[in-house]
């Protein structure tokens, strides 16, 4: 496998809660302390932060710096990531990519969201002249636009979908942490309430309060940190893929930019992924992963789906912790629920849903659905042992 | 709770002014014919700001369609409604409404034009309904 210099050396995760009551500060303050305990790392010996952006936090120009001066943090590299769903991967990639330049040593990846308990946004650009007045159902009704796209070009089916939504379920079940972990069969699948025709109910996630904080360093410096590194072999991003077509194919993603160089850098191929932890905001960005990344072919796509076992003595373990969709979204803080679970599941501490051989596990992100498009940023990331 | 009123900028009034004219207009690249949707500061494929406002036919297909269930505030009282994607025989994907047609008659690649509804006395909405 690849480059292995840059390793995940801690992590914390928050408990998630649905109006937690809790501040976004509050929040950033467990998970910091959380992760530097876990790290056995003094605060000062933390000389990066990458703040994620939050619904509840960053409706205000000096977020990241906010969060900093809370934790009462003195970095010698600061940076804020908003590419939404995508932004717990990006931070990261950046700090990689600022420890590899000598700018930091040891960066604190800080993702945290209490959109449930006091929701801050406002959204500009276009959205409010060429979007809100005809009112979609938020992100769900814009998906539902794009999976009626890919249930048409591609074959998907509600089934398919359907038993993505199932594995999750089932995992989630092994997980204490997750907030949806009531049995789901086909058939109450099938019976969820249509929140957008086609989308479902249980196609979609349910925000909640929480998310976590990794240490992203060098393998020299790790070394004092933890005798479970877990290395980041590779990653490829990009950004508003076709975004000079005025009407492009929407089932054609990022993903199919951003998948070849994560794999190439890691020396990989998707066959030798052993766990694979796709953003889920909706069952149908995880089917659709699942051809983008090339863990199989547009073509082959349905077939794939009916065949493969994701379950977690499967042939590919999918979202093992339950993902988002049975976890909960934290908000802007949700590529971390992906993240910090294939860190785990790398390091052997999933406890009930640990799976044999995670090595190499892929974590993705995608963030910011657009307009009568798909998502704005797609990020791909191995990390291995 | 009334439908969100959108809020026209220098760069968006033009369509706005249009749309109350029952016309609809779109920016053209007059260096690469590209027509650019929604209203941009620069042409979507070039980055030229050589653009003009041009009335198009308001004839297009729809692309995709979901009909809304759960609705956002300010539309309860449309549900179910159909919000789509329409390609305009001009090239671009419009988010819009179909109206003038019941829900379950929508279909892919049907062919829509354009209609304007009041969104109070000041403006109006371009949506699609079935083309005669």
């Amino acid at each position: 496998m690849g480059k292995r210099d840059i390793v995940i050396a801690a992590y914390y995760e928050t408990k998630y809660a649905r109006r937690s009551g809790r501040s976004v500060y509050d929040l950033a303050g467990e998970a910091a302390s959380g992760v530097l305990k876990n790290a056995g790392l003094k605060k000062d010996e933390v000389d990066g932060l990458a703040v994620l952006t939050a619904f509840s936090g960053a409706n205000e120009p000096f977020w990241s710096v906010r969060v900093c001066e809370a934790l009462g943090m003195s970095p010698r590299w600061l940076q804020m990531v908003d590419v939404g769903g995508a932004s717990a991967v990006a931070a990261v990639a950046r700090a990689a990519e600022a420890i590899r330049d000598g700018r930091a040593e040891v960066v604190m990846v800080l993702g945290v969201d209490s959109p449930t308990t006091e929701w801050n946004t406002v959204y500009k650009g276009y959205r409010a002249e060429f979007e809100e007045p005809y009112g979609p159902m938020g992100p769900p009704g814009l998906f539902a636009l794009f999976q009626r796209r890919v249930m048409m070009e591609l074959g998907i089916t509600e089934r398919h979908l359907g038993k993505i939504a199932i594995t999750q379920r089932n995992h989630a079940r092994l997980n204490p942490n997750a907030l949806l972990r009531d049995e789901m069969t086909m058939e109450s699948y099938l019976n969820s309430r249509m929140i957008s025709e086609p989308l479902r109910l249980f196609d979609c996630v349910m925000f909640c309060d929480g998310g976590g904080a990794l240490i992203v360093t060098t393998a020299e410096r790790a070394e004092s940190i933890t005798d479970k590194p877990v290395y980041v072999l590779g990653w490829g991003e990009f950004h508003n893929f076709n975004g000079s077509d005025p009407a492009p194919d929407v089932t054609q993603t990022g993903f199919q930019a951003a998948a070849p160089p994560a794999f190439k850098e890691a020396e990989i191929s998707p066959d030798d992924v052993k766990t694979f932890q796709p953003y889920d905001d909706f069952t149908v960005a995880v089917a659709m992963q699942l051809a983008e990344c090339g863990f199989t072919t547009r073509e082959e796509l349905p077939r794939y789906i009916e065949e493969t076992d994701f379950s977690i003595k499967g042939d590919l373990p999918l979202n093992t912790g339950g993902g988002q969709l049975s976890v909960g979204q934290p908000g802007l803080a949700g590529g971390m629920v992906n993240l910090i679970e294939g860190v785990r599941q790398l390091r052997g501490e999933a406890g009930e849903r640990q799976v044999k051989d995670a090595n190499p596990t892929v974590v993705t992100g995608l963030g910011v659905v657009t307009l009568a498009r798909n998502w704005h940023s797609s990020i791909v990331m191995v990390l291995g042992r | 709770m009334p439908r969100p009123i959108p809020k026209p900028t220098n760069i968006t009034k033009q369509f706005w002014e249009a749309a109350k004219q029952n016309k609809l207009v779109i920016q053209y690249c007059k260096d690469c014919g590209t027509y650019t949707w929604y209203p941009r500061p620069v042409c979507m494929k070039c980055m030229s700001r050589n653009l003009e406002w041009r009335e198009v036919s308001g004839k297009g297909k729809v692309y995709s369609y979901t009909i809304t269930y759960t609705a956002p505030k300010g539309f309860e009282e449309y549900v179910p409604y159909v919000v789509a994607s329409i390609d305009l025989e001009e090239g671009v994907r419009l988010l819009s409404n179909i109206v003038d047609c019941k829900p379950e008659e929508v279909k892919v690649g049907m062919d829509v034009e354009v209609t304007f509804i009041d969104l109070n006395e000041e403006m109006k909405l371009p949506v699609f309904k079935p083309s005669k």
